[in-house]
């Protein structure tokens, strides 16, 4: 596996939390900096939770999953690391089109974590593909 | 013993993204199914609200006649709720009861202080004056308001808003909520309620038409809290 394969999704991951802790610190005491405004119509809109869940800890939670697959190694590992990243890609996805078409408003921080975790879902399928050949190897 | 067929990468691949995807349409149905429901074409109490304010002189955010001998001063945030206390239960008796003769004019000075769904709110409330509407509209805003600063305030809202008013102009209105003369009248109600020293919603104003304003101090947001204020201050008047 590539150097950058190895590298660049610890990045993502990493970047990933930062950007959902940062949210959920600037939501509970106030100043959420929003280069391009709309932060906090998305922030306070219905699409920002699911119930009582914040979607930054659902975030949260999903970079954290991924944290602990990048540790393990074998096809296995990737093929859940691969599910996870799929899961939230998807999910990101959903969230990009409801902060375009619906809200009309684009919060910079959900969506430098969605294309992140779109990203990372790319990367991993690129892990998936090397982990096979070292192992076929 | 056969030899076992490893799956192939796109097998294996295939089947991770089809997880991922059962699971971000899990998380996307739990979502939506979380969202409230689209409002209805005509909102709540529409009727009600259009039959109350039928057949009594509005120019911009005032309503009432313009000799009335006593005026109030009502300031309000769209997603208040203690507004809509004050807007629901006690309003609608000071329109029946004293605008209507004649005996009150009241004018609403509309702040957006909340959040950007008061924002968006004050902008379509102050669009509804400039058609004298704004009355009717801010009373059927207050009787379906939504749960402050959850993105209540929808284009799907704004639309069955436009609908349930009558005489609203939808398309004029919708054009008017973005213009510089909606802007310049938020920005005159925020000057005047900080030169009236307002920290809170709703807050009450009364006095004799061309006299001094004299802050009510609100104990109750039901009738008793306002109307003993109008009773006195008409007596006032009437001597």
């Amino acid at each position: 596996m590539s150097k950058w394969l190895r590298t660049l999704p610890v990045a993502l991951v990493l970047l990933g939390i930062a950007v959902c802790f940062y949210i959920l610190e600037a939501k509970a005491h106030g100043g959420l900096a929003c280069p391009i405004g709309g932060c906090e119509k998305v922030q306070s809109s219905v699409y920002s939770h699911i119930g009582s869940l914040q979607l930054p800890v659902l975030g949260l939670l999903a970079y954290l999953c991924l944290a602990f697959a990048l540790l393990a190694s074998g096809v296995k590992a990737r093929m859940v690391e691969l599910a996870i990243a799929s899961a939230g890609a998807f999910f990101s996805l959903y969230l990009i089109a409801i902060q375009l078409f619906v809200l009309q408003a684009i919060c910079m921080w959900c969506a430098v974590s969605d294309l992140g975790m779109v990203l990372f879902a790319c990367l991993s399928l690129l892990r998936l593909q090397a982990e096979m050949r070292t192992e076929a190897s | 013993m056969p030899p076992t067929v490893q799956p192939s990468f796109a097998q294996r691949a295939g089947l991770a993204i089809v997880a991922g995807l059962l699971m971000a349409v899990v998380a996307i149905v739990v979502s939506l199914a979380d969202r409230p429901g689209p409002p209805p074409s005509v909102l709540k109490d529409a009727v009600a609200v259009n039959a109350l304010f039928k057949g009594i002189p509005e120019q911009g955010n005032t309503v009432g006649a313009a000799d009335a001998p006593l005026q109030l001063v009502v300031f309000v945030d769209p997603q208040c709720p203690y507004c809509r206390q004050w807007e629901t239960k006690v309003l609608p008796l000071l329109v029946s009861d004293y605008v209507r003769p004649g005996k009150l004019q009241i004018t609403v000075q509309i702040l957006h202080f909340i959040g950007p769904d008061s924002t968006t709110a004050a902008t379509y409330l102050e669009a509804a004056g400039m058609q004298n509407l704004l009355w009717p509209t801010i009373e059927l805003l207050y009787q379906n308001q939504g749960e402050e600063n959850s993105g209540w305030f929808t284009n799907a809202f704004v639309r069955s808003l436009g609908r349930s008013v009558h005489g609203l102009e939808v398309a004029r209105w919708q054009r008017d909520a973005h213009s510089s003369t909606v802007s310049s009248a938020l920005a005159s109600s925020e000057a005047l309620a900080s030169q009236s020293k307002v920290d809170s919603t709703p807050t009450l104003l009364l006095g004799r038409r061309g006299g001094p304003l004299q802050l009510l101090p609100l104990k109750t947001l039901l009738p008793q809290g306002t109307i003993p204020f109008i009773e006195t201050a008409l007596k006032g008047t009437a001597q």
